[in-house]
């Protein structure tokens, strides 16, 4: 059954900037997604979903924004005409080139944005940088401020900077004091084009739950709504609200399609690693082939079977099973080489360390002091 | 101030009950606990019942409910804003 509960789609895989950590191969493609390719999304895709889907669909690439707004006024109405109402659309963006031209399509649209900015300014500089190296901190914060103060929510997504595990109290000050109550922390992972972790050692594992903990305590003591949405979606399961889902780990339950028309699956990241064993993940293009054709290629059924013997792994060594289902198979690829592993640097310090976080946070005692 | 989105985080609820029970989730860091689906359910359901403890408004569109946790430093106003109720 064809379910996907995110739909990535690259109108270009070109960016802007020009980060230290971007995992990203193509970054230099300008190409455009044609509008052959967004018909085939339509008709092979979109149109094979439940009609109560409720799927994202994210721009996420490259920077979106980065495709011209009028390529987006053509596509937005072929997709709408071939999309269930129930799907939602998103966007994830550097902020820096968001205008009012922007935002009045996104109101248009009903499309959600995420910025990516790295917490406050001296730790978002030293990596988020323009393509002659210049900071982005204050671009991207102009174009978070223009969507707020036009009655946007933007959530943010910050990857952490291991010299900044002991400043909790600045970045959360940056959040409470730039009104943003929706984040996701991540890690500058090992793939694609970004060859090393600046997080490479486990011992980071207990320092970067202890800065999510004090982050939330401070919230909490501030009475400040601050939503950390790695920890929000584990206490959503420890509470039973909601089933356990892994897109990563079920085949097709994500799906991205690349500016040019290839097709990935499982994890997203996907697009941007070289593996010739897997025909590098890319397990058809939407111009030529279907859904059916994609689910019969050699390289995806090789890696599925492998990826659900690592996803068996998991269930059976992993204490932390329950909250993540199985781990992301594109870290464990490009830390291991094998699809089949079990624990990566991601499962630490983003799921294992959320969990922590919150086993902290519920546990402390101090809270009101 | 901008129309932001003031729900509770789901954490911040369960840290209310937790306030007056023991650590929910136990073990060291050497030793996590074992995570099971709904192991925190019921401390959910005793954090979204606390006791009302002021209404006012009469039933009327702008009726403002206000509810005091056994955390009493948390206060927390269901028809709008979550700080400053």
């Amino acid at each position: 059954m064809f379910n996907p509960s995110l739909i990535v789609l690259q109108p270009t895989a070109f960016c802007n900037i020009n980060c230290t950590y971007c995992y990203l191969t193509n970054r230099d493609d300008r190409r455009l997604m044609s509008s052959e390719v967004l018909d085939a999304v339509c008709a092979k895709i979109m149109g094979r979903l439940d009609p109560n889907s409720t799927a994202t669909l994210v721009w996420h690439a490259g920077e979106p924004t980065a495709a011209p707004i009028g390529w987006y006024e053509d596509a937005y109405p072929r997709l709408r005409s071939c999309t269930p109402p129930s799907v939602t659309f998103a966007m994830q963006s550097n902020g820096v080139a968001i205008d009012e031209r922007w935002i009045d399509l996104f109101r248009r649209t009903g499309t959600q944005v995420s910025i990516s900015l790295d917490g406050p300014q001296r730790f978002h500089d030293a990596r988020r940088l323009t393509r002659s190296g210049q900071p982005t901190w204050k671009l991207a914060l102009r174009g978070l401020k223009r969507l707020q103060e036009a009655g946007h929510t933007p959530s943010v997504i910050t990857v952490l900077h291991p010299q900044g595990l002991d400043s909790d109290r600045e970045y959360y000050e940056f959040y409470r004091d730039n009104d943003i109550t929706d984040v996701s922390f991540s890690i500058d992972e090992k793939e694609g084009h970004n060859t090393r972790s600046s997080f490479d050692s486990v011992a980071y594992k207990p320092l970067i739950a202890a800065f999510i903990a004090r982050i939330m305590r401070a919230a909490y003591r501030d009475q400040f709504p601050l939503h950390i949405r790695d920890v929000e979606r584990i206490a959503h399961i420890l509470t039973g609200q909601v089933s356990l889902a892994n897109e990563q780990v079920e085949p097709w339950g994500s799906i991205v399609v690349a500016a040019d028309g290839r097709v990935s699956t499982y994890s997203p990241e996907f697009m941007e690693v070289i593996a010739p064993d897997y025909d590098n993940f890319v397990f058809g293009n939407v111009l030529d082939e279907d859904l059916d054709d994609f689910a019969n290629n050699p390289a995806f059924r090789r890696a599925a079977a492998e990826i659900e013997i690592g996803v068996a792994a998991c269930k059976l060594q992993c204490r932390y099973f329950a909250v993540c289902g199985g781990g992301a198979p594109v870290n464990k690829y490009c830390e291991s080489h094998l699809l089949s592993s079990t624990e990566t640097d991601f499962c630490r310090f983003s799921v294992q360390a959320s969990a922590d976080a919150l086993r902290s946070f519920l546990s402390d005692k101090r809270l009101e002091s | 101030m901008n129309k932001l989105n003031r729900s509770i985080p789901l954490a911040f609820l369960l840290a209310m009950a937790s306030d007056t029970s023991a650590a929910p989730l136990g073990g060291t860091n050497d030793t996590p606990p074992l995570l099971t689906h709904g192991m925190l359910a019921e401390m959910l359901a005793d954090s979204a019942r606390p006791p009302v403890t002021q209404a006012d408004g009469g039933g009327s569109p702008n009726t403002r409910i206000a509810q005091s946790f056994r955390n009493q430093g948390f206060i927390n106003c269901f028809n709008g804003g979550f700080r400053n109720c």
